[in-house]
């Protein structure tokens, strides 16, 4: 071994046995982050049954119990002004944590290594920020205090250039008015399964009163579209609202984040809420891990259907328990022709089982495109000029995007004057 | 691949293996380095890939002109053109054709440009940087013509690639050359490095813009004025430490591989005064843009007025390569305007006077002259940055201001005074490395990063100046 070689072996034992070590206890978030982004079980799963391989787990998770101890929250209660977004997701994210233990990768929020993109990994992104979600404006070790006297909002990140992204986007520099006069588009036929049940008559509308408050749910697209609508409510009728859309979820992957339990949660603790507002789908049509065990279930296979329209009726009859109505937006196209029809398949599902349940399923297909069917990045505003609509991974919305769909969400939504 | 997920990890393991397995053939390393940093550009898209390959054919033969014609400034002047158009056209094509067309249709020409839907290429900025750098430096004759693998490796090289730091031809090209054998210089600086590099970008910067940056700016209209400055505050720090923890990251990485890149940051807060921020602050653009635009411009060859008219040029091209729209040229043009006044200031009372003899003071307001650029730099139109800028004047009359808000910003002048007490943490740090046997070094930097990790927000961050 030549002299100089030497250092380098050095080196080299310090990367990997450094890597080595971290992997083995990252292995929770990078099992999660393998599910999220290949849809496949992680290959270090095929390790879990070695006592070794779990400790590394258990430190872990140890060590995020530490962190996340309860002391800082009796902090921030007595600290904090009202029941707000910040309040609920900080103990929902506590009891994501304590989450029933056949479900052995539970994924803790402080992961590094769990995914902020989502599993379509395209470039031209430059919203990163729009899925670097923040729960609560207030800092870990502070005392929360409301930074305003209204409510803090949740917030995302519009189209700004200089965000951190490692995909770069066409910045639009249109006048960011909402399409107005949008009128709801009819289905399409061959969108719509056939529903076996006789279709009850569905309100056109959504009424609540000014005391009750809107729940916003679902994945990135809702973390775009919600801060529009919610300064909207609180602006024009000083209604309150709670946010917890979250980039990188869905329904699919459970493990991951838990929508059925969250919103059975917080309907359980917020007794005013009136509405729930739900946005999800791109990060779903995938293979989904078997609840029960064993092989994941195939995509759009009976087995899989099942399981989904499961969660998607227990998600309808929580709301309906808790009297709260529900506006549940179908999801629009997608530029990746896979994507899109797994959307689209996702939306005849969205579709029946919310018109069972007599709720307002809002298509957001031709919202922003007009009349033509299939992805478009542009729209047309009225006066003839074409501003882009979609960023450019083809998913997300721009500004523009997301005002046009919460305009449409709020002409659902009628306020009844107390 | 981001540079920090377990992809980039693992995959930059087994070629780091590999790559000083081949030790004694750097020509065999350089190959290696081609293939994976391509391979990196292509994992973003494979278009990006193509596309760096076709346009380093066509550059490195139009440079072969400068060599071998007999009119190498054509064959100069042409590449740039080449370079540039490809620059221009991926990065403002959208926007210039909005603007385009409503001259156009000011102008009565019912004609419609076609919205492409482009995509950015990755690194685009950068490698058009590197193009300029090594064809003007081939023209001055300041390096031999290398291999078109060499020139292809200078381009795609990937710890420079994505987001700089901007090297040049001449400081590059010969540590690619086949003769030298490579070696890992200041391994204990890499560590350091690396271990700083996840701290500032996955924990500090992204808690920053978590819960500061993001719920304040985005909804300035909404809080007290104070808390506005906070926001901006802490914007100024989240894009810094985001910055350098990535630049630290790429030279940690360069080093592994053997190489020395330029550094990009100088504890750029630290500034006396504007010119000396650009000293700190992405240096490498401004070393580039001075030797680039500035000198051949004329300098300050040309008496004071010409002088100041070549700043803000520089100035405002330097805005625009940053981004798209106006919000970055007017970013631009405010520097360029502070950098006139402090040329003014300078033939008045003699050079750099005030700043030598209040030096607090000074670092203050250069700070703060920063930050109030960064309003710009951070919203995404100029309605925005106006809004935020009022909201800072009208919003001051509430009654409540945050516990939170006051600890920030008082935690500010108490880091710009402890900051220069900071100016050799990182050689201290790998100094003291020295001292830990080498074989516990993992436990080490695992603990560390464990840590880390475990106080960082969640999800992978993205670079923000790899949106350039």
């Amino acid at each position: 071994m030549n002299k100089i070689n030497k250092p380098i072996f050095k080196v080299i034992y310090t990367l990997i046995i450094s890597g080595a070590l971290l992997i083995w206890l990252m292995q929770d978030s990078i099992n999660a982050y393998w599910t999220l982004t290949y849809h496949q079980q992680s290959p270090l799963v095929n390790l879990s049954h070695y006592k070794f391989w779990q400790l590394g787990s258990k430190i872990h998770q140890d060590l995020l119990e530490a962190i996340n101890k309860p002391r800082w929250k009796i902090l921030d209660k007595s600290l904090s002004v009202k029941v707000t977004t910040s309040e609920a997701t900080n103990e929902d994210n506590q009891d994501n944590n304590n989450v029933s233990s056949n479900e052995k990768a539970i994924i803790k929020t402080d992961s590094a290594l769990t995914t902020a993109t989502p599993p379509i990994q395209d470039i031209g992104n430059k919203k990163d920020i729009t899925k670097t979600k923040l729960l609560l404006p207030s800092p870990l070790w502070a005392p929360k205090l409301p930074l305003t006297d209204c409510n803090p909002s949740s917030v995302t990140a519009p189209i700004a250039n200089i965000e951190k992204t490692k995909k770069a986007i066409k910045k639009v520099e249109q006048p960011t008015e909402l399409a107005k006069g949008k009128k709801q588009t009819i289905e399409k036929k061959d969108e719509t399964k056939q529903i076996t049940k006789r279709p009850k008559a569905t309100p056109k509308t959504v009424v609540i009163n000014k005391k009750q408050m809107v729940f916003f749910a679902g994945d990135s697209m809702m973390q775009g579209v919600a801060p529009h609508v919610r300064v909207a409510l609180r602006k024009k009728y000083g209604i309150r609202s709670i946010d917890l859309s979250k980039q990188s979820t869905g329904l699919t992957y459970a493990s991951f984040f838990d929508w059925p339990k969250t919103v059975k949660k917080t309907l359980q603790k917020h007794k005013d809420i009136g509405l729930l507002v739900m946005f999800l789908g791109p990060n779903d049509p995938w293979n989904m891990p078997n609840p029960k065990g064993g092989k994941y279930l195939k995509f759009q296979s009976s087995a899989w259907e099942k399981v989904y329209r499961d969660k998607i009726r227990y998600i309808l009859e929580l709301a309906k328990k808790h009297k709260v109505q529900v506006i549940w937006l179908g999801v629009p196209d997608m530029r990746k022709e896979k994507l899109n029809q797994g959307v689209r398949y996702l939306n005849t599902l969205y579709q029946s089982e919310i018109k069972k349940a007599g709720d307002i399923y809002l298509p957001t297909q031709f919202l922003l495109t007009g009349k033509t069917a299939g992805y478009s990045k542009y729209a047309m505003t009225d006066s003839h000029k074409k501003v882009a609509v979609r960023t450019n991974d083809g998913i997300h919305f721009t500004v523009t995007g997301q005002k046009k769909i919460a305009h449409q969400i709020l002409s659902k939504i009628t306020i009844k004057e107390d | 691949m981001s540079y920090i997920s377990i992809e980039f990890t693992i995959s930059f393991l087994i070629f780091f293996i590999f790559y000083w397995l081949a030790r004694p053939l750097p020509r065999l390393q350089n190959t290696l380095l081609l293939f994976a940093s391509y391979g990196l550009l292509a994992s973003f898209n494979i278009y990006f890939a193509i596309h760096l390959f076709l346009y380093t054919i066509i550059i490195y033969v139009l440079s072969l002109g400068i060599v071998f014609s007999e009119y190498p400034k054509r064959y100069l002047l042409t590449s740039i053109i080449v370079a540039l158009i490809n620059l221009f056209f991926f990065k403002y094509f959208d926007f210039s054709r909005e603007f385009f067309q409503d001259f156009l249709q000011f102008a009565g020409l019912d004609v419609v440009i076609p919205a492409i839907e482009i995509i950015l290429p990755i690194g685009i900025s950068y490698y058009t940087f590197h193009t300029i750098s090594y064809l003007v430096s081939l023209y001055r004759e300041e390096i031999d013509l290398p291999p078109i693998d060499s020139f292809a490796l200078f381009l795609a090289f990937f710890p420079t690639l994505v987001a700089g730091p901007i090297n040049r031809a001449s400081k590059m090209l010969p540590q690619l050359a086949p003769h030298r054998i490579r070696e890992i210089k200041q391994i204990n600086l890499v560590y350091v490095l690396i271990i700083l590099a996840i701290a500032k970008k996955l924990w500090l910067s992204a808690y920053l813009s978590d819960n500061w940056v993001q719920p304040i700016l985005m909804s300035s209209g909404e809080h007290h004025s104070l808390t506005i400055i906070a926001g901006i505050y802490a914007y100024a720090l989240q894009i810094f430490l985001d910055f350098s923890g990535y630049t630290d990251l790429m030279i940690a990485l360069a080093l592994l591989l053997g190489f020395t890149i330029p550094i990009n940051f100088n504890m750029p807060y630290m500034a006396i005064n504007i010119r000396d921020f650009w000293r700190r602050w992405h240096i490498s653009l401004s070393n580039w843009i001075r030797d680039y635009i500035y000198f051949p411009l004329g300098g300050s060859r040309h008496g004071f007025f010409r002088t100041q008219m070549n700043v803000m040029i520089a100035m405002v091209l330097s805005g625009m390569w940053h981004g798209v729209g106006l919000s970055f040229i007017i970013w631009g043009a405010l520097h360029g305007v502070a950098i006139i006044i402090l040329n003014i200031t300078d033939s008045l009372f003699g050079k750099e006077r005030l700043a030598s003899k209040y030096p607090y003071t000074s670092r203050w307001l250069t700070f703060h002259f920063v930050c109030l650029t960064w309003i710009f730099f951070y919203a995404p139109t100029l309605t925005d940055s106006w809004n935020i800028l009022t909201a800072i004047f009208t919003q001051m009359l509430w009654q409540t201001i945050p516990i939170t808000t006051l600890l920030f910003i008082l935690i500010i002048p108490i880091l710009l005074w402890c900051y220069p007490l900071m100016k050799n943490t990182i050689n201290t740090l790998a100094n003291g490395l020295n001292y830990i046997p080498w074989i516990i070094r993992p436990i080490i930097f695992t603990a560390l990063l464990l840590g880390i990790i475990l106080l960082s927000p969640e999800g992978i961050p993205a670079f923000i100046y790899a949106t350039f």
